[in-house]
């Protein structure tokens, strides 16, 4: 199998935290029962390259954040029955890695601090998820 | 794994002892998050909208009525926490 140099393989979640995230978000209803991790997984980074999603950078608690807000890319049978319309995906520059992926309903439902920069503006309010 | 919830009884009882821990432990974890690594302060704060997306859940359960007279006195004991604690919330969005 061909290695994929690091630099290019793209954010990631820290070692072990990706079977935490996936256990909390299928708690929280948004995945089906049953996603993998390699699942989940695979929709954060869907999200995360997806050019018409909005990407967003901020500070937080003396960190470097960038956050995409993409339509939901989670094919319809592993959405959860508390499934949303956005899946938001915050990243750490300081730490090179995925602080958290989870869905939305809309940028108003999020926190994203006062002090905020939108490098790509943020899907429209009410669009069509591109997968239901 | 963890097993979603099935029914709407089910749900509530859920999210009524979840929300009522997430918003209790604010206090503590104002008190104590300085001392946090820093990519877990970011995940409990990043994440904490999750939470009012429940409350949101639970609310519209209760404008709908599907509270048994139980769940409503627990959940009027919930809405006093949150308005206590939400403060709390808000200067740790804003440090």
């Amino acid at each position: 199998m061909q290695q994929i140099d690091a630099a290019l393989r793209g954010a990631t979640f820290t070692p072990g935290s990706l079977a935490a995230h996936t256990r909390k978000r299928i708690g929280d209803g948004q995945w089906a029962d049953g996603t993998s991790e390699a699942e989940y997984s695979a929709d954060v980074a869907a999200a995360l390259a997806d050019t018409s999603a909005g990407l967003v950078i901020y500070e937080r608690r003396g960190g470097a954040l960038a956050a995409v807000l993409a339509l939901n890319p989670v094919p319809p049978n592993r959405r959860g029955f508390a499934a949303q319309r956005l899946l938001f995906v915050v990243y750490s520059a300081d730490r090179d890695t995925i602080v958290t992926g989870y869905q939305t309903e809309g940028l108003d439902r999020l926190a994203i601090p006062a002090r905020h920069i939108w490098l790509r503006p943020p899907p429209p309010s009410g669009s069509a998820s591109s997968s239901s | 794994m963890v097993k979603a919830a099935t029914t709407v009884r089910e749900r509530i009882e859920q999210l009524l002892t979840s929300l009522r821990a997430d918003w209790e432990r604010l206090p503590t974890v104002e008190a104590e998050i300085g001392g946090w690594d820093l990519l877990d302060q970011l995940t409990f704060v990043e994440e904490w909208p999750l939470v009012e997306q429940k409350l949101d859940e639970l609310a519209r359960y209760a404008d709908e009525g599907q509270l048994t007279p139980a769940q409503a006195a627990r959940y009027r004991g919930l809405l006093d926490v949150v308005e206590r604690n939400r403060p709390i919330i808000q200067r740790l969005r804003e440090s």
